[in-house]
């Protein structure tokens, strides 16, 4: 009489562990639902150019005398008048160059002007004096100034500029500008060089030559 | 079922992370430039050559007295009997320029310690020689020559006095002549004295 209770009670009890796992395995596979979305969630992304562009001609300069800041600021483009050179004719007193910028979208753009000292070169970097200007346009009325006349030699060092890969340009490399763009929108640039008024002209001929590198990436 | 639930949620959880990878990584990728120029721009340097040459007699007065300007101005190589064994010092100033950019120089004398004359004493002139031309140069072409002590100092060297000064605009070649004579002012002693003068050229800013 004892064993079939016993065996009753087990049952019992197995029964309902066997009826709450299978509620409980019912419960978790008893429903589901699937519902299709009708409304698209779209990205679509914005637009990022930048160019830059060279003038047709660099600066060339021969026969160069040391000028002061205030006439080297001067020099005209046509035969490099106010260098102090002969201005035999064929002379380019300045390098015109720009950066533009064309964004679709909320974005800002940072770049690096820097100049680049080219081998070859063997006139003391601290007589050769660079001079930037900046404009919104290539008729440059409204012309400010990207750098004062510095020599090379004092140049901010490319660890100031503003990109990666301007901080990367190399010993010979030094920082004239940064910009920033927001918008569509170009930046119009002209550069000057001279020989610096402390210069001691010798019997030698010495020359300094840069390229003009450009460097962006986003903020 | 379970395994199947717990394996949903693992996936989501995988997915989101994933996600937000993703998007970093194209926000970091996804815009930079660069462009190295290819214009050159170059500036060379001009060139000057200054040359100083001085013809090997320098003037030499002994026993001299005082004389004239007009006698002075005319001073030649040998006057023996007026104690004149040199009576003149050529020398010239050279410019080799590549540009036209101007050079002012200036001629000065510095006059040596072993002298005891008075540069007061001390008449001085200045020309310019250009083959059998002579010319005396600004500041010598007045009434009176002047005294050397009268002269002012030199700007490359205020220990000096100022000659001349003149300006190079182009490769050329100036020549000069100097006469020293004892003004007529002067009255002879019975003491001896000397006046020993060297002339020097420097280029200036002015």
């Amino acid at each position: 009489m004892k064993n079939d209770s016993s065996k009753q009670i087990l049952l019992s009890v197995l029964g309902v562990a066997i009826l709450v796992v299978a509620v409980v395995g019912v419960s978790f596979a008893a429903f589901t639902y699937t519902g299709k979305g009708s409304v698209e969630n779209t990205i679509k992304t914005g637009t990022i150019k930048v160019v830059y562009n060279e003038g047709e001609k660099g600066i060339s300069i021969t026969n160069a005398m040391p000028v002061s800041d205030t006439i080297g600021k001067t020099i005209e483009a046509e035969d490099a008048k106010g260098s102090g050179s002969l201005a035999e004719g064929g002379d380019t007193g300045v390098f015109d160059f720009n950066v533009e910028a064309t964004i679709v979208g909320t974005v800002s753009i940072n770049y690096d002007v820097i100049a680049v000292k080219q081998a070859g070169s063997d006139l003391e970097e601290q007589y050769a004096k660079l001079y930037l200007e900046k404009a919104s346009s290539d008729a440059f009325t409204d012309k400010t100034e990207a750098k004062a006349p510095t020599v090379f030699s004092e140049l901010d060092d490319v660890s100031s500029a503003s990109t990666t890969a301007g901080q990367g340009a190399g010993s010979s490399a030094k920082l004239l500008t940064t910009g920033t763009f927001t918008t569509t929108k170009t930046d119009y640039y002209r550069l000057r060089m001279w020989v610096d008024e402390n210069y001691d002209v010798g019997e030698t001929s010495k020359t300094f030559t840069v390229k003009v590198d450009v460097y962006a990436d986003v903020q | 079922m379970r395994k199947t639930h717990t394996k949903e949620i693992i996936f989501a959880i995988s997915s989101v992370i994933l996600l937000i990878i993703i998007t970093i990584g194209v926000s970091l990728a996804v815009f930079t430039y660069s462009r190295a120029g290819s214009q050159s721009n170059t500036i060379s340097t001009g060139t000057i050559t200054f040359t100083y040459s001085e013809d090997s007699n320098g003037i030499e007065l002994v026993n001299a007295i005082p004389m004239t300007d007009t006698a002075g101005k005319v001073l030649i190589a040998s006057e023996e009997d007026q104690g004149v064994i040199q009576g003149y010092f050529d020398f010239s100033v050279s410019a080799t320029m590549s540009s036209s950019v101007p050079i002012v120089y200036e001629i000065y004398g510095t006059v040596e310690s072993e002298s005891t004359m008075d540069s007061n004493y001390i008449k001085t002139y200045l020309t310019n020689v250009d083959g059998s031309d002579e010319t005396p140069v600004e500041g010598y072409n007045g009434q009176e020559v002047p005294v050397y002590g009268s002269l002012v100092a030199a700007t490359s060297n205020p220990t000096g006095k100022r000659l001349y000064t003149d300006t190079f605009t182009s490769s050329t070649t100036k020549n000069f002549r100097l006469r020293l004579w004892v003004a007529s002012s002067y009255t002879t002693t019975d003491v001896s004295n000397k006046f020993i003068m060297r002339v020097n050229v420097a280029t200036i800013d002015e």
